[in-house]
């Protein structure tokens, strides 16, 4: 016999999977009750739990908990998290060892996947740029802006951070030679290999999907172009032979497509290529000085850059329909947006702050990991 | 000098556009080869029948190959101050209220790369001391205003360093004595907004690399 809540849970869960992930999805929104997790553990997880769960979309959190009710214990590196109907009986129960916050976080995904069919991102890691030192260096962190590790300190100019897929190395630009050479870190070794150093810049590399390519603006030919080359280094190929400055790639899903920033036309617009036709269109975004593209996961928008009187915004083109909309408004500045692997969230900086914006609720959300002066966030997926 | 300069800019473009006739294809290496050398253009030495561009030597025209690193330092090895004694009257006339008179200092309109009349008597400056002093290399260093993104900024920055290599190119000077970079919007000449500072901010800066 099913009761009335679970039936209702499940009867949600096979409506939003058959959904596609948009608007539809915060009309789904489940109504759960977040009961204190016991342990000496408990009182960081509930918070952390709260924190991700908040932040979702897809999740109410709601003194009575009319779809379930989130429970267990966290003690000495265990959480046993327990999702319960409105009538107490066990939905979904899972064990987690290790740090107290991946076992959070985990358990935050579960309850977001299992419920709303969404992807959760609470174990979502960012690489970033902060200058709190005086001097840039590269960090990483969780989504929740705990467990900041600064990576670098080499007391120079760095930038342009990008995550592989899977969050195990960073690709990044770094004048610690005195010019711009691209880097890989593994953040299983800590090791850093410098695997671009042609003559000119090397910078703004973008992860292939395999994980195996970097695409990246190299200058050694003459002018700042596409090239994709092996993430190990090795020989460049390259993709774009435009006038005008090239730079700033994102790879498609696919790995078929790339688009970039190019700004032949006196000012910098996205382009679209096809990488084994060669030929670039331009994204009709609408906007006259478009920057920092970023395809997202499910391949059907781009959120970029663009100037709206003298102020950096973020905006999101869906690439069938050609909608572009405005994320982010007001007089502040925001900037290089990436997209979380729910190709619903979305990173950016903001004067300094880390900003998780909701790209369907227009919800935006500061990521205080107490770090100051911070830039060019990147997610892994 | 400025007709090789015209083939190497502007003009370029709309030619490249029509790269359909193998004449043209034969013409525009035989312009590549000549700035090079720097001899004069004598189109009727090249024959038309030779075969279409391969892609390397499309390159040539939309670039020219930046030289190998070398062994240098961008921030210990290079002089800055090198040009800044070499202030003539004429380059003191020709620069405009924002933009100074330092010969290693070439400054830019927004978004551009374009070099402005106004900057060309200091880069002939620079490129008499280069053909005065032929076993000497330059670094040429491009900055861009904070306006910009951060990576975009880069790239514009190397395309103005990249301008001015392709100018002195263009004066007789060989391009493996041009090394070029960016720091993109990283290292203001000028702290502040505005477009007085902007304007300071968007330039080129050429060093000397020491023996």
């Amino acid at each position: 016999m099913i009761s009335k809540t679970t039936a209702t849970l499940l009867v949600s869960f096979a409506w939003l999977l058959c959904c596609t992930a948009q608007v539809t999805v915060k009309k789904g929104a489940v109504n759960l009750r977040l009961d204190g997790i016991s342990g000496n553990e408990g009182p960081q997880v509930t918070s952390l739990l709260q924190l991700h769960l908040s932040r979702s979309g897809v999740v109410n959190l709601t003194p009575t908990g009319e779809d379930g009710v989130i429970t267990g214990n966290a003690s000495g590196g265990t959480l046993i998290g327990r999702l319960l109907d409105s009538n107490g009986r066990e939905y979904v129960s899972r064990t987690y060892t290790g740090d107290w916050r991946d076992n959070a976080n985990r358990f935050a995904d579960l309850i977001v996947e299992t419920l709303t069919g969404q992807k959760g991102i609470a174990t979502t890691r960012i690489a970033f740029i902060s200058k709190r030192t005086g001097q840039k260096e590269l960090y990483i962190m969780d989504i929740s802006g705990q467990r900041v590790v600064q990576l670098t300190r080499d007391n120079t100019l760095c930038g342009s951070p990008a995550i592989d897929h899977a969050g195990q190395r960073i690709a990044y630009t770094s004048y610690r030679s005195g010019f711009p050479d691209i880097y890989v870190v593994d953040l299983q070794t800590y090791r850093r290999r410098r695997i671009a150093e042609f003559p000119g810049i090397n910078s703004g590399a973008a992860w292939a999907p395999n994980g195996l390519q970097l695409a990246a603006t190299l200058s050694f030919e003459g002018n700042p172009e596409i090239y994709v080359l092996p993430a190990a280094g090795g020989t460049p190929q390259r993709i774009t032979r435009a006038h005008g400055t090239d730079s700033s790639p994102t790879w498609s899903p696919d790995a078929r497509e790339i688009i970039y920033v190019n700004d032949d036309p006196g000012s910098p617009r996205l382009m679209r290529i096809v990488l084994a036709e060669g030929k670039a269109m331009a994204l009709r975004t609408g906007q006259p000085y478009a920057t920092e593209p970023d395809w997202s996961p499910d391949g059907k928008r781009i959120a970029f850059n663009a100037k709206v009187a003298g102020r950096n915004h973020i905006f999101v083109m869906e690439l069938d329909s050609g909608e572009v909309r405005q994320l982010t408004s007001g007089n502040s500045d925001f900037e290089d947006p990436s997209w979380t692997r729910n190709s619903r969230h979305l990173v950016c900086a903001s004067n300094g702050t880390l900003l998780l914006l909701d790209a369907i609720s227009g919800q935006s959300y500061v990521i205080n990991n107490e770090i100051s002066q911070c830039s060019e966030p990147s997610c892994s997926r | 000098m400025s007709s090789t300069m015209k083939f190497l800019n502007a003009p370029s473009r709309a030619v490249l556009g029509s790269l359909v006739s193998c004449v043209v294809v034969a013409a525009l290496v035989g312009v590549s080869a000549g700035c090079r050398s720097s001899r004069p253009l004598d189109m009727g030495t090249y024959d038309a029948t030779i075969p279409m561009a391969t892609p390397a030597e499309e390159d040539l025209l939309l670039g020219t190959p930046l030289p190998s690193r070398g062994n240098f330092d961008p921030q210990s090895d290079v002089s800055y101050g090198e040009f800044s004694q070499h202030v003539s009257q004429r380059i003191q006339r020709s620069a405009d209220e924002h933009t100074g008179t330092e010969v290693g200092k070439i400054y830019f309109a927004t978004n551009s790369n374009a070099i402005l009349p106004s900057q060309r008597p200091k880069l002939e400056l620079v490129g008499n001391w280069m053909l005065q002093n032929p076993t000497r290399s330059i670094l040429i260093a491009g900055h861009c205003d904070e306006r910009g993104t951060f990576e975009y900024n880069r790239a514009l920055g190397e395309r103005r360093a990249i301008a001015v290599r392709n100018y002195l190119i263009g004066l007789g000077i060989s391009g493996d004595r041009l090394h070029t970079f960016s720091y993109g919007e990283e290292k203001p000449a000028v702290l502040g907004t505005g477009e007085a500072v902007w304007a300071q901010n968007r330039r080129a800066e050429i060093g000397v690399i020491n023996e």
